[in-house]
């Protein structure tokens, strides 16, 4: 079992460290700013690190009208 | 992590199950910390308990922690896991009707237990009280929570998985494979049943399911919201994405194995806590390492905490994950334990971890969340905010330290003999002793519970304010 959770544990870092290269790593570590153009050009200015593809969502959709009901 | 098309536009979020769930858990977050308060004060003054069963400690414990655990907890945990899975995978939901099933199940679920609990229908194993048919449904409901996650996963029109949606994912799987597990038994009426395990063994079992409830979804979850809430009200992305992917193999392959430290010195076999024990302190490095990464996306932006109150909560919970995840470890060790075990200790680290770590994320996050969710600026007013933190602090500071003091009290005067071996302290002295304590405990407890109901009342007034905040226009940003 031990033997088993460290080749999960070596093959996990592997599989989402090794296989990634520098650049892809930099935009997965940006994506919380991915969809959120303000925040964004606010974290740009504060580090010079740039997120290449910054999308803003569509307006919500008023998919469920009865939960809506909670939406005060 | 398969490669999708990057270049398909937006989705529409479903916030709709955010903004109940997120609701609820203020709601749920009100009733549980009411409930320990209220159990609190039974300790203080044990008429309290009414001469009643369905009012004694013994029945309301139970539903203090279930509901501040999976209620509060683990709604903070549905609602920010259904946001941030969709704001990082840029996809909506993968159903609004397994959504909304989602919700009101789980609300069924916590009413249900909050309704057998007072009636004395429990299993008697901690954390995992509910009968088998709140069991069975909790279990149908987690299978539909599991599909809406990762079949939102699956839909996502980005390439990566944010490291964030790996431990809300750890978190789902673990937490559903335990429950299964531990919740095996033998129907013998519809509300009673006889666990499948027997003895030693079935204690083994329900440590391995209740420390794995504290490894992954009270670790493991909000570190999930850690992830992402962190940089962004720091407006910093994490410190090192490297290490948060270390943090997380480290963490899901370590945490699992820690649960026989809650059964030291029993009838468990010696190389089983000893292994227990091993394991939780290798624990603290992949702990630590989580911690000092939240910490360290502030560099660079420390002089935020002057005016961001939201920011002082995310960074403080990390300073009470950090003291409780080293305090953990150190209590695992068997010398230290034959001390702190079955004393107020455990009840004050349980404390430092509840309140300082998972009570203070989730509502820094909620405050984050709640004027994203209905389309607000900011919350109604940041003065309550700074008040709720101040309020939030002292009263974890109060709880904690008390404890810390009734625990070593409580440990030594146990143990104290006398020369011809009989106990110095009989148990009742030690409960005098213990007295002074539980009043602070119930006044730092009372003062952490008053913030949450600012926080309602912020809420409110958030929600019912008619200013809404000005879009930009739609559309891909170079």
């Amino acid at each position: 079992m031990f033997i088993l959770g460290l080749v999960v544990f070596c093959g996990g870092l592997y599989y989402c460290i090794g296989l990634n290269s520098r650049d892809e790593l930099e935009q997965a570590a940006l994506l919380p700013f991915a969809d959120d153009a303000l925040a964004a050009r606010n974290m740009t200015a504060a580090t010079g690190r740039v997120c290449e593809r910054v999308m803003e969502p569509l307006a919500e959709l008023v998919a469920c009208p009865r939960a809506s009901r909670w939406d005060a | 992590m398969n490669a999708t098309d990057d270049t398909r536009p937006s989705p529409a979020y479903n916030y709709s199950v955010v903004r109940q769930f997120t609701l609820m858990t203020l709601l749920w977050g009100i009733l549980g910390m009411a409930m320990g308060v209220f159990i609190a004060a039974q300790l203080v003054w044990p008429e309290l308990n009414f001469g009643l069963p369905w009012t004694s400690f013994g029945r309301i414990r139970p539903i203090h922690t279930n509901l501040v655990i999976f209620a509060f907890g683990g709604g903070a945990l549905f609602a920010t896991s259904l946001y941030v899975v969709q704001r990082t995978s840029r996809a909506a939901l993968v159903s609004n009707g397994l959504a909304r099933f989602v919700f009101w199940g789980w609300q069924a679920a916590i009413v249900a237990l909050m309704v057998s609990y007072p009636l004395g229908i429990t299993t008697s194993k901690e954390y995992a009280e509910m009968e088998w048919p709140i069991a069975l449904w909790v279990a149908i409901v987690w299978l539909a929570y599991t599909y809406l996650f990762f079949g939102t996963i699956a839909r996502r029109t980005v390439k990566h998985i944010y490291v964030g949606n790996w431990f809300y994912g750890a978190f789902i799987i673990v937490t559903g494979m335990v429950h299964v597990v531990n919740h095996l038994s033998v129907p013998v009426s519809l509300l009673k049943s006889y666990s499948i395990y027997s003895g030693a063994t079935d204690a083994m079992i329900q440590w391995w399911y209740g420390h794995s409830v504290v490894g992954f979804i009270l670790s493991v979850g909000f570190l999930g919201m850690m992830y992402y809430f962190v940089p962004k009200q720091a407006a910093r992305p994490i410190y090192s994405y490297r290490l948060s992917i270390v943090h997380f193999w480290a963490i899901i392959a370590l945490y699992i194995w820690a649960g026989p430290h809650h059964l030291h010195y029993t009838a468990l076999p010696d190389w089983a806590q000893t292994l227990g024990m091993a394991m939780s302190i290798i624990l603290l490095a992949p702990s630590w390492g989580g911690m000092i990464n939240g910490m360290m996306t502030l560099s660079g932006a420390w002089h935020k905490l002057r005016t961001d109150p939201i920011l002082r909560f995310l960074v403080v919970s990390l300073a009470f994950y950090g003291m409780s995840t080293f305090e953990g470890p150190m209590m695992a060790i068997k010398t230290v334990n034959a001390l702190s075990h079955y004393t107020d200790w455990t009840i004050g680290h349980v404390h430092a971890g509840a309140l300082g770590w998972v009570a203070m994320i989730s509502i820094g996050t909620l405050y984050h969340m709640i004027p994203k969710l209905y389309d607000r600026e900011q919350m109604y007013s940041v003065g309550l905010i700074n008040t709720h933190f101040w309020l939030a602090t002292l009263g974890t500071v109060l709880y904690i330290a008390s404890m810390w003091v009734n625990g070593i009290t409580q440990g030594l005067m146990w143990r104290a003999v006398n020369e011809d071996g009989t106990l110095t302290y009989s148990f009742v002295e030690a409960l005098e002793a213990s007295h002074p304590g539980l009043i602070v405990r119930l006044v730092g407890g009372a003062i952490f519970a008053s913030g949450m109901l600012l926080m309602a009342w912020n809420t409110w007034m958030t929600i019912r304010s008619s200013e809404r905040t000005t879009h930009e226009p739609m559309g891909v940003h170079a």
